[in-house]
């Protein structure tokens, strides 16, 4: 049963645990440079907003920036492919239009 | 007018030189001195992975220091930096993970993610100031670790306990559905606010139930805000969250064996009760110079 196993984590703990304890805790000793990031709650939101927006994203098929050239290699590679299937395309109608001319030729003649 | 702006861009671009070669130092933990000259640490990584980890000691503390570039952690450029997730993540990680290691071996009073000292002379001075304070924590934390207990708890299974203990709830519901339409409003709505009220005495009374027997085999405890639900995520109510300062060995021992108890009775008796508890952490909570005057041990 799930409920009897108590989580117990030690160096993998998560994120937010993690979080949690480094930054959202009383001052000990005051740094020369003053980074005011104890609002780990709004950090927390934030986080899980993220992670659950690129799940939800896939799931739906919102994963559009995955081929996107601008957002990643995969999508840049794709857009190579889809570059040169496009002029093969082209090159393969000029070969075809090519050998057909010759019988247009000699049916003329 | 071309010659002034001239005179800017030159200006702006030596404060930028002048932040490139600047370097700043993290501080992740003190230790004693004597602990830091019996074991050395060479080869690790620092925040910034160019930089090593290095001990600074002065008299009888260490420093547990790394040199860090100014063009990330200056003050502008570090508050920009923290705004970014990934970047955040990876370097309170290698801070958490770090401090982990510094705890296996020694003593340590774990600094919070991002204290930085423009130079060593401003560090030397701070560990002066501070040493007296820094020892006594120092040995308070010794040979004990930090453990987070977190409890969470079943709305329903806690409403529907209040609805059989208290009779009454019953009766007052058929008395308010004999009311006008205007008094029922009201009416309801202070009932609602027992019941919820009731609720949380209940979960409240359970929780300290188990956060007063773990007080028993613990040296301090922090006593923390609970995560509303947007926060969590999560469909049940967090209804505890502490941190306990235990002694390594027979009391984290105790202390699992008991948090396990609970949970297993819990779910025998569908009380509705989830544990959730995360360690051993260095002393984070308890290395604080208040934490000095004021045990919580009430």
């Amino acid at each position: 049963m799930d409920n009897q196993s108590i989580k117990q984590s030690t160096a993998s703990n998560g994120l937010v645990d993690i979080l949690e304890t480094v930054l959202d805790k009383g001052v000990v000793i005051a740094g020369d440079i003053q980074v005011n990031i104890a609002d780990v709650e709004l950090l927390t939101i934030k986080i899980r907003l993220m992670v659950a927006s690129v799940d939800k994203a896939k799931e739906i098929g919102m994963d559009w920036w995955e081929t996107d050239p601008h957002y990643s290699s995969k999508g840049l590679r794709i857009q190579e492919i889809q570059e040169e299937n496009e002029e093969l395309h082209n090159r393969i109608k000029q070969l075809e239009e090519n050998s057909a001319n010759p019988n247009n030729n000699e049916s003329s003649t | 007018m071309i010659l002034t702006r001239h005179k800017c861009m030159q200006k702006e671009r030596i404060q930028l030189n002048e932040l490139e070669n600047e370097e700043l130092i993290y501080v992740y933990a003190f230790l004693p001195a004597q602990e830091a000259s019996s074991e050395k640490i060479t080869g690790i990584k620092g925040i910034d992975p160019n930089n090593e980890v290095k001990f600074h000691t002065r008299t009888e503390l260490t420093a547990v220091i790394c040199k860090v570039p100014a063009t990330d952690f200056a003050e502008e450029n570090f508050k920009q930096n923290v705004e970014n997730i990934k970047w955040l993540q990876q370097r309170a990680s290698h801070h958490h993970e770090l401090m982990n290691t510094l705890h296996d071996k020694f003593t340590i009073l774990p600094l919070k993610f991002g204290t930085i000292y423009e130079n060593e002379e401003r560090l030397e001075q701070m560990m002066s100031e501070y040493y007296e304070q820094m020892k006594t924590i120092l040995e308070e934390v010794q040979d004990k670790e930090e453990w987070n207990l977190k409890i969470y708890s079943d709305p329903q299974v806690f409403s529907k306990k209040v609805l059989e203990e208290n009779r009454e709830i019953e009766a007052k519901k058929k008395e308010i559905s004999e009311l006008s339409k205007g008094k029922q409003f009201f009416a309801r709505k202070k009932l609602d606010q027992f019941i919820t009220d009731q609720i949380k005495a209940e979960t409240e009374k359970k929780c300290k139930e188990v956060h007063d027997k773990i007080l028993k085999f613990s040296q301090n405890a922090e006593v923390k805000k609970n995560w509303e639900q947007k926060v969590t995520g999560r469909d049940d109510e967090m209804s505890w969250n502490c941190v306990y300062l235990m002694e390594t060995g027979e009391n984290v021992e105790a202390f699992t064996r008991l948090v396990e108890e609970y949970q297993k009775h819990s779910v025998e008796e569908n009380e509705g009760l989830l544990f959730e508890s995360t360690g051993p952490w260095p002393a984070y909570h308890f290395a604080n110079f208040k934490c000095l005057t004021n045990s919580v041990k009430s």
